[in-house]
This record gives structure tokens, sequence and C-alpha cells, in this order.
């Protein structure tokens, strides 16, 4: 059991040396409370691990048939309730613990959009194999590419043209499916400024790998100056 | 000859080189079949209706499959290996087939009915009967898996293989965006599968609750017997839902209705529909395995199973939870938060009855003498495994973090976490501990641990990295990721270790050839240390066609470490000696697995009159069966007592 | 042996397994059903172009057709019922009726079905008719289903008279058609009735 345990020493290594977890380096307000949770619930897995683990060990170690000890035959027990009991009683308090505050962020997450003030709304369509980007309030459309001001509020319509697409920046954001029979909704403040990647992660055929977009978040000044640029451009 | 020639020189270098190491290999098979004259020793297997004939070919069948999906595996993860990779033609759709091949016969073809193959091995041994309630519907279940397992199999060399995921979600796998046959052999290769399944598990039902030996009641009932029932129960209820979404698939594909398409229908129907199997099948998969580990784990740590009702309650639980989280897998479709998050409580409420498992064996082998047999040491390696990915997916029900991990890499580690930690180290040491009974010699322990550390540290390596790839955003089903995001070294790892499961295949393999080569024999009726608890080692090894020569009285839960602790050799066996009637052998389903794969390749290529020719000959049999006297043969009484009294000593 | 004692139809091992199979055979089917109801009450709504079920639907035909099947189910009782009197040729007759009402209900069916098509609404017209013709299908299958396997039961219990072979046979085929007729009450009520109103 040795080698598999250290093998978790550079796991845990290669995470903190790695600068390139994007779901770990959020910059978006969605992202971040999808984090908060994500760090609660490895905590307390951790702590589910190392009492199995620990436990496990210790038995193995202690309890091993040692050598001359073949034909020795320990007493039979049947159970112990008390410790049965802890070992119901115990989860339920640390899934407690999980399920008061997932519930709680996922309320937040999926009703945000009523509370905003003045969201940037943007229209998204998803097709084999592109994003189109549509910006209602300047009638501007980007392809393959998102503009984003900083700090503001952005309410994303998610639709899609043929199959099922899932709208994903990590960095930013959890993923929503982009389906087309319906409309969703992702809701997200961007907190810094910045290029993220953005990606399909739903498989939706040959080119689900391509299927990726850029998302850039400028200051506030720069997004004004942009959309009056780009709504001459268009006219 | 020419026109041969050419269609061969015309196909793509994968596709030519699987036709020919088929041809290559059927040769083979059949000059040696005809050198040592084996041709009616082979109609005698695949006629045979003895349950534990059946449960070897099943374990047979499914392995070849697990090799197959296994160099798929393999295929994937070499295309997978740096960034911007073109290993040979996998690439795009090609790739896609891979994936959704490996995971289809994975699920369907290999975990399912490996477990299958050991519960008919397993079960009437276990409860002291003389085979299954249904002989006949066994061999039925048996042929209809092969034949849906050949549908599937073949497809990439006829037609193109499923391209849409082993999920296979609409309308991308409707005819619009996947035109051609690839994507009928999904619905109706697993269709005549499924229906062989469901079959078996109306059949080990009815076996648990009718056949069972006197004195064995419910609460006597070994572990895996345990597992292996409630598994049946699922089966029968899970998949009927499942034969409803490929019915609905099949609609869509070869009738035109418009239920599933994106503009007039609701794609989100089969989602539904798919997950209300799918996640039940992911404890059909695991709950046997967690029972033949009960087994294992309290036999070689000498020590009876710790909190036996608990274990119960905890299966019954397990199976009954498993219907009620189906939405885990379609948290970001956008439904309502309240179903959301009602999902998510049932969901990690199932920690709960697995973490009494989990206790319960590691407290099995508190107090006990612990023996590192390699049978042991799978389930030691499943209980460390399997944790790690119990908690993952703990972590996958957190609904906003579900967010970022759906459809990422770090599903795909929990994944392989759970079903190999699960499915694929149970049935390693399930065969592995019940070798010796099924054919009178012990695996070579050596090689065992060899197998053992090498698939198992080989597996750590292949999937640890993938968690960290999906938290550095690396989505599932990608041909092919840039250069500089930092995920080509852990891609690199997981690929080795990939190759390093590979070599832990290869010797099991050349375990199982030097085994069968080797003379050494084993007629020991309790092999493992003499120590065993339930009834299969009551009697010999390999046991005789009709297993008990007189049926046990069950008078406790694990009858025969009693009778070793009160100084007897060997439990009671009730009765006199008597006639036995036995089942005939039958060729009718191994006829009918071909009427249906008539079929199947009718409906694939929507060819109505081959469709209708094979169903007839399905039906045809069908009625045949109904008009034969189900005479059977009777062994006489004088033959099992001198066998039996050769057996004694 | 022609007959066997009438207490004893039932009694062989083999034949409560095989009763007991059938229980959750039907278990299964009520799953299969259940789903069916359930992908076309999630698309009831969806018409399209084509017919909704107000337009379509003809009451009083499909009441011919439940009242036909409704009293198919009670000739199948009854037949039963002289088969455990071991009273062959009531059996027989009661059966030959049963089938008889079957083979009528789907002659309906279709009739149904090509009219419908004669109206343009085919099983392609829409997501609401797909979902319709798959449910009612299924039910068809079965009921065809079901006569044939009858008919060869007949033919064995002609052949072979009442005995503990042929009579649990028969017995579990009447569970079937009973079954399906209470899956047709549902259709009925679900798909006929709620659709109109
Ligand atoms: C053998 C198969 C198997 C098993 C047993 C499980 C077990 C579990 N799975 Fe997994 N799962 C799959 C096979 C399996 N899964 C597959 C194949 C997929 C992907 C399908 C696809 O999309 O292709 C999947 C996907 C999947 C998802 C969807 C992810 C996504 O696509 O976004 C989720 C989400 O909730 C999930 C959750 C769980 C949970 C909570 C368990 C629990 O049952 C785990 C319970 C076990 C433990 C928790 C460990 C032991 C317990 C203790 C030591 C007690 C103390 C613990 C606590 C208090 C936490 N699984
Ligand atoms: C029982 C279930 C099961 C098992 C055992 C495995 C086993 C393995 N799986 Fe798989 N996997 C799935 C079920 C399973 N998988 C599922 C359900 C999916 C999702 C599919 C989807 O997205 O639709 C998936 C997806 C999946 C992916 C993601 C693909 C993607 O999203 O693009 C990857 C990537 O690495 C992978 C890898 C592996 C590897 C390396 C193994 C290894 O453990 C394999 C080890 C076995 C071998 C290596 C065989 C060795 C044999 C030999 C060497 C013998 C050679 C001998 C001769 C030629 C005679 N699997
Ligand atoms: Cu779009 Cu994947
Ligand atoms: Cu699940």
């Amino acid at each position: 059991m040795r080698v598999p345990f250290s093998f978790y020493v550079i796991g845990i290594i290669l995470m903190s040396g790695c600068s390139n977890l994007s779901v770990l380096d959020s910059k978006g307000t969605a992202a971040d409370s999808e984090l908060k949770l994500l760090y609660l619930s490895i905590a307390l897995m951790v702590i589910v691990l190392l009492v199995v683990f620990s436990l496990f060990i210790r038995f193995l170690i202690k309890y091993r048939e040692r050598p001359g000890q073949e034909n020795d035959f320990p007493t039979q027990i049947e159970g112990n309730k008390k410790l049965e009991t802890t070992w119901i009683v115990l989860p339920f308090v640390i899934l407690f613990i999980l399920a008061v505050p997932t519930f709680a962020t996922t309320y937040q997450l999926d009703n945000k959009a009523e509370s905003m003030d003045e969201p940037l709304v943007i229209n998204v369509t998803g097709k084999q194999f592109s994003w189109v980007f549509y910006y209602p309030e300047f009638e501007i459309t980007l392809e393959n590419e998102v503009k984003l001001p900083v700090d503001r509020p952005v309410i994303f319509n998610l639709h899609s043209e043929d199959v099922i697409h899932s709208f994903w920046i990590p960095q930013l954001a959890g993923k929503k499916d982009v389906l087309p029979h319906k409309e969703n909704q992702l809701t997200l403040t961007p907190l810094e400024t910045g290029t993220y990647d953005g990606k399909c992660a739903e498989f939706c055929g040959a080119s689900h790998a391509f299927m990726t977009f850029e998302t850039t978040v400028v200051e506030q000044e720069t997004f004004k100056q942009w959309t009056n640029v780009a709504d001459k451009q268009e006219d | 000859m020419k026109a041969l020639l050419d269609y061969f020189t015309s196909l793509p270098s994968d596709i030519l080189l699987a036709d020919v190491s088929f041809i290559i290999i059927a040769v083979i098979i059949c000059y040696l079949l005809t050198k040592h004259s084996k041709w009616e020793w082979l109609w005698g297997w695949i006629t045979s209706t003895d349950h534990k004939k059946i449960g070897i070919i099943y374990l047979l069948v499914s392995f070849l499959f697990f090799i197959r999906a296994g160099i798929e595996a393999l295929l994937i993860r070499m295309q997978l290996a740096f960034p911007n990779n073109d290993f040979w033609v996998f690439q795009g759709d090609r790739f896609n087939q891979l994936t959704s091949t490996h995971g289809t016969v994975m699920i369907f073809l290999v975990a399912t009915p490996l477990l299958i193959g050991l519960m008919n091995v397993i079960v009437p041994l276990q409860i002291g009967a003389r085979d299954v309630a249904f002989p006949f519907m066994n061999s039925l279940s048996l042929w209809l898996f092969i034949s849906g397992g050949i549908l599937i199999n073949v497809s990439f060399v006829a037609g193109g293989s499923p391209n849409a995921g082993w999920t296979s979600y609409a309308p991308l796998a409707l005819n619009d965006y996947t035109p051609g046959p690839g994507n009928n052999y999904y619905p109706i290769g697993l269709q005549v599968a499924g229906l062989g399944t469901i079959m078996g598990g109306i059949n080990f039902i009815v076996t648990i609750l009718k056949m069972r030996a006197p004195g064995m009641r419910f609460m006597r009932m070994p572990l895996s017997t345990w597992a292996m029932f409630i598994t049946s129960i699922l089966i029968v209820y899970a998949f009927s839902a499942l034969a409803v979404a490929l019915l609905l698939l099949t609609f869509e594909r070869l009738f035109g209705t418009v239920i599933l398409t994106g503009g007039e229908g609701n794609p989100i129907i089969w989602q539904h529909l798919f997950w209300i199997f799918g996640h039940p099948e992911v404890y059909i998969i695991a709950l046997p395995a967690f029972g033949i580990f009960s087994d294992v784990i309290s036999t070689f740590s000498k020590r009876k199973l710790f909190g036996y009702p608990s274990m119960v309650f905890a299966i019954i639980l397990i199976g009954f939870l498993g219907f009620m989280v189906w939405v885990h897998h379609m948290f970001t479709v956008g439904l309502s938060t309240n179903i959301t998050i009602f999902f998510a409580l049932t969901t990690m409420l199932i920690a709960v009855p697995t973490g009494i498992k989990i206790f319960n064996w590691l407290f099995t082998m508190r107090g006990g003498r612990i023996r590192f047999d390699t049978p042991m040491l799978y389930a030691l390696g499943f209980i460390f495994t399997f944790v790690i990915g119990g908690v993952t997916g703990v972590m996958l029900s957190v609904v906003p973090a579900d967010y970022q991990y759906h459809d990422s890499y770090f599903v795909v580690a929990h994944l392989h976490y759970v079903i190999i930690g699960a499915t694929i180290f149970g049935v390693f040491s399930g065969v592995y501990y019940w070798w010796p009974k099924m054919f009178g010699k012990f695996l070579n322990e050596k090689l065992g641990k060899w197998n053992f550390w090498t698939f198992g540290i080989g597996f750590h390596f292949t999937f640890f990295p993938m968690h960290i790839m999906g938290l550095m955003g690396m989505p599932r089903r990608v041909f092919t990721y840039p250069e500089g995001e930092g995920l080509g070294f852990l891609n690199f790892i997981s690929t080795c270790g990939a190759f390093l499961m590979g070599a832990g295949v290869l010797f099991f393999m050349i375990n199982i050839y030097i085994t069968t080569r080797s003379t050494q024999k084993n007629t020991l009726r309790d092999p493992w240390f003499s120590r065993g608890r339930t009834l299969e080692w009551t009697i010999p090894s390999p046991p005789p066609p009709y297993n008990f020569a007189r049926l046990p009285l069950v008078k406790s839960r694990e009858p025969l470490w009693e009778a070793y602790e009160n100084g007897y050799k060997n439990i009671d066996f009730i009765g006199e000696y008597e006639d036995i009637h036995m089942p005939n052998s039958t060729s009718l389903p191994f006829f009918m697995g071909i009427g249906f794969l008539i079929a199947s390749f009718g409906f694939v290529f929507e060819i109505w009159v081959i469709a209708i020719m094979g169903m007839a000959v399905v039906f045809l049999l069908m009625g045949i069966r109904s008009f034969q006297h189900k005479s059977g043969i009777h062994i006489p009484k004088e033959v099992v007592m001198a066998e039996d009294k050769g057996a004694e000593d | 042996m022609e007959t066997t004692d009438p207490k004893h139809l039932y009694d062989t091992q083999q034949a409560q397994m095989n009763i007991l199979a059938f229980w959750f055979l039907i278990g299964a089917e009520v799953v299969v059903f259940g789903c069916l109801f359930g992908i076309y009450l999630a698309v009831k709504s969806f018409t399209g172009d084509g017919p909704g079920p107000e337009e379509l639907f003809k009451l009083n035909e499909i009441m011919v057709s439940t009242v036909i099947l409704l009293s198919s189910s009670f000739t199948c009782a009854l037949a039963i019922y002289f088969l455990n009197l071991t009273k062959k040729a009531w059996t027989l007759l009661f059966f030959l009726i049963t089938i008889v009402l079957g083979l009528g209900f789907i002659g309906l069916e279709i009739r149904e079905f090509t009219l419908y098509v004669g109206e343009g609404a085919s099983i392609s017209t829409s997501a609401f008719l797909g979902a319709f013709y798959m449910l009612l299908g299924t039910h068809g299958v079965h009921v065809l289903f079901g006569v044939t396997w009858i008919a060869l039961l007949l033919v064995q219990l002609w052949l072979r008279g009442i005995n503990q072979e042929t009579a649990p046979k028969l017995f579990i085929a009447s569970l079937y058609w009973h079954f399906i007729d209470v899956v047709w009450v549902m259709i009925f009520t679900v798909v006929y009735l709620i659709g109109k109103v």
C-alpha cells in the first residue's frame, strides 16, 4: 500500500506547484462560490480518508498473520452495536455540514438573475462547432470570442441551434448546458481583467475538442470605448 | 478474388488490421479445435444448461470483451499522450467511436456480464441448490448477451461504431447528426443483450427465493448471495427502463418519430430515461463486488463478518436509494433548483450505507489473522481505491462544485476509481478465490501478486492524474488538447500507467495459461487453508453436475466453519441418496441467439426482410420450445452414491 | 394422463417457480409501460403542426375496443375457472372466445391507426403522435403476442389435456392477459379520456 500513498504526495505537490489549475484559480463570482464549496468538500473528504486509511493501515499491520500462526483461529464475534451506531451517525454529521451550504449556494447561483442590477445581457448561440455572442444592448455580434467589462454582472442566455453543448469558462463560472429546445441562463460577475479560456464541455460531435472561445475581461472604460467603436463599424 | 483484394486494400489501416487479426484468430481456433478433435466438446459447452458451465462461458466471453475495450483504452491513451498529437487514425470521429465503444463495451459487455458469470457459478453453490430455477432461460440469457455483444463488437468493421458516447445523448445520436448504421448498433445491440440480462435477473430472484437448501433462512445467506439477490432485483427494474429508452431511440432512428429532436421534441427525456437506468446500473455492477469482498475479507481474516445484519441492511438501502439519485448526472441541464437539491441530498445519503459497509469490513479485519493471498490483496486494494472514488463521488454531488467538475476529467477519474476499484478488482478477487472451486486447481500465487501490483499501481498512475486534469479544465471526450496548459505531463503519466495496467492483465493471462497447462491437481474440497465458511466449500472441486449429492442441512450462518469448530470434517447432509433429475442440454438458446443476431443486422441496416426472417426464427424456436416435453435426465442414485463416496477420501 | 386431480394442478415446484417468475416479469412490464406513459405525458402538448388529442380521438370507437378487450378478460377468467375444474371443452371454448375478441381488438386498432394516418397524423408528424403510437403500438404488440401464445397453448391443451404441465402455462397466460387489459384501462383513461377533456 505504500506505493500509491507516495503517489498521493506527488499529487499534492503537483497541485500546489501547478499554476494551471484553472478551476482553483477563480476570477469570477460564480466560480468563487463554487470554489468555496469545493474546498469545503475536499477538507471534509480528507478527514474521511484519514480516518479510513489510518484504521486500514493500523489493522493491516497489527492483525496480519505472522509466520507460525497459520493454524491460529481467533475468536469470532458478531458485531458491536456502539461502534456500528458511531459510523452511522458520524457520516450524517459530515454530510449535514456539507449539505447546508450546498443547498444555499445552489439556490443563490440559480436565482441570481432577478436580483442583479444593470446586468449586461449576452445571447449565446452554440452550434457545431462554434459560438456566436450577441449583445442586444449594442447590437454587436462576436464569433468564438466574448468581451466582458470587469465587475459588471453578466447574464448569458444560452441556446443551441443543433445538438446539446455546454458553456464553460472554468475561471469565471461552472458550466451550463446549451440546449436546442430551451433557453438556459448563466450569470456571473468577472472580478479581474484578463483572458480566460472558454470551452464546450458537452460532447457534441467530431470537432467537440475544437469548440472553444476566448473570454476577455477588460476595464469598464475600455469596454465602453469598444462598444462605441464596434457599434460604428456595424453601421 | 480480385474484388475481395480491392475491398481489403480500400480499407483504412485500423479496420484492415482488425479484419486480418480476426481472420487469423478464427483460423487458429478452428485449426486447434479440429486438430484436437474438440468440436464435439465445444458443442457440449454451447448446449449446456449447467449453471457452472454457463457461468464460465460468461466469464470467458466478457473477458475477451475486456481485452478489446482495454485495447481501445490503450489507443485512447496513446492519442492523448501528448498535446496536439496525431496518433494513427484516431482523431475526430474515429476517436469518438473509440471512447463510445470503450465505455459501452466496458459497462454492458464487461462489468455486468463478468459479475453475472460469477453469480452463475456461485449462487446455486452458496444456497445449496442443484441448479438455477430456469436452466433453459439461463442459457438463453447467455446467448442473448453474446449476440448483443457480437453486434456491438463488429460494428466497427461493418458500417462504423456508435459514436455518441456510452450515454448516446440525443439529439447527437439521432439521424440528423449521426446518419448511417453506426448509432443503430447501440440501441439494437443493447436491447438484445439487455433482454438476456432481464431474464437472468428474474432467474436469480426466483432461484434465491425458492431453491435455498433446507434451513437456509434469509438471514443465513452468505453476503455474496445477498448482494446478488438485491442486484437481480435492480436488474429487473433498471433494465426495463433501459429497454424503453432504447426502444425510443430505435423509433427515432428507424421509424422517424420526433420525440427527442431539438425542434419539435424534448431531448432531455432521453437523459432521464437513460439515467433512471444508468445510476442503478452502477450499483448493479458494484453490489455483487461488495458481496464478494465480504466473503473474501471474512475468509482471509479468519473472522466472522462484522455486523452481518447491518451489512444486509446497507445493501438493501443502497439498492433502494440507487433508484432515487439519477438526476445527479444532469445537474447542469438547468432543471428546477428544488429537483436538483432533492437529488443532491439523496446522492449524499448513499454515502451512509456505503460507509457502513466500509467500516464493517475494516472491523472484520480487526482482531483477525489477515492473510495476503491474491483474492485478499484485491479486496484490500478495493477498500483503498473505492473509498477514494466514493469520496470524489460525494464531492460530485455538491451541486455548485459539480458545475465545475461535470463532463471534465474529474468525472472520468471518479468513474474509473469506483468501477475498476469495485467491479474489476471484485471480479479478479472472486476469480482467484473461486478458481480452485471451478477448476480444481489454484491459480499461481506468485503471478497473482505480479498481476495485482502491476494492475493496481498502474491503475493509480493512470487515473489519479485525471483528477488534476479535471481541475485544470480538461473536458472529457476530447481527442486533443493544446500545448502550454500543463496537461501534457499529466496525460503522459496517465498513458504510462495504462500500459502498466496492460502488463497486469498480461500477467493474469499468463497465469491462466500456465495453470491450465500444469498438471498440479488439487482435489481439495476446501482449498483455502481448509477454513471455508459457506456451502460451496462443502462439495468437491470442481463440483459434480448436480453439485450436491445430498442436500445440506443449514443450521447457522456459517455452517462449515461451525462444523470445523465442533470438530467435524464437514457439515451434515440430510436425507437419503436419491435419483437426481437434471435438465437436458439444449441447442435452442444458441439458435435463438443466432436468430436475434440475424434480425438485429436487419434492423441495423434497415433491411426489413432480414429483420423479419430473424424474428421468425426466434418465434419459431420459442414455439418449438413451448411444445417440448421437459423430461430431463435422471442420474441414478447408485451413481451419485458412488461418486460421493469417491469424493470423500 | 388425460386429467389430473384439480387440487394438484399447480403443485409442482416448477409451476410455483414459473408463476413467481411471471410476477416479476409483470413487474418489469409495469416499468416498461410506466416509462412509456411518462414519455407520452411529457410530450402530450407537443403537437406541432399535427392534430391534438381532442381533434383526433373518436371516443365512440374506442369505447367499442374497450368493451371488447374487457369482455375478453372476463372470458379468460371463465376459461381459467373451467380449467381449475378440469373441464377441457369449456376451457377451450372460452379461451377461443378470448382469442377472437383479442383479434377483434387488434383489427379495430389497425383500423384506427390507418384512419389517423389517412388524416395526416402519422408517427413522424409530431412528438405527441410519436409517443402515442409508441405507447399504443407496444400495447398492441403485447395483445398480438398474447393471442399467439394462447393459441399455441390451446393446441397443447387440445393434444395433451389438462395436466400439471399445461395448466400452469395457461394460468400464466391468463395473468398476462389480465395485465394487458389493465394496461388498456390505463391507456383508455390517460390517453383517451383525459385527452378528450
Ligand atoms: C461502480 C460504479 C459507481 C459507483 C459505486 C458510484 C458511486 C457514487 N457516485 Fe458515481 N459515477 C459512476 C459510477 C459509479 N459511481 C459513473 C460510471 C459515472 C459517470 C457516468 C458518465 O457520465 O459517463 C458517475 C458519475 C457520478 C456523478 C455525476 C458527475 C457528473 O457527470 O457531473 C455523481 C454526482 O453526484 C456521482 C456520485 C456518486 C456518489 C455520491 C457515489 C456513492 O455511492 C459513493 C459512496 C461511497 C463513499 C462515500 C465512500 C465510503 C464511505 C465512507 C468511508 C463513509 C464516510 C463518508 C462520508 C461521510 C462522505 N457519480
Ligand atoms: C468497466 C468499466 C471500465 C473499465 C474497466 C475501463 C478501463 C480503462 N479506461 Fe475507461 N471508461 C469507461 C469505463 C471503463 N474504463 C467509461 C464508461 C467511460 C466513459 C465513456 C464515454 O465517455 O462515453 C470511459 C472513458 C475512458 C476515458 C475517457 C475518454 C474520453 O473522455 O475521451 C479514458 C481515457 O483515458 C479511459 C481509459 C481507460 C483505461 C486506460 C482503462 C484501463 O483500465 C484498461 C486496462 C485494460 C487493458 C490495458 C487491456 C490490456 C490487455 C492486453 C494488454 C492484452 C493484449 C493481448 C492481446 C492483444 C492478445 N476510459
Ligand atoms: Cu459543443 Cu462540445
Ligand atoms: Cu450516478
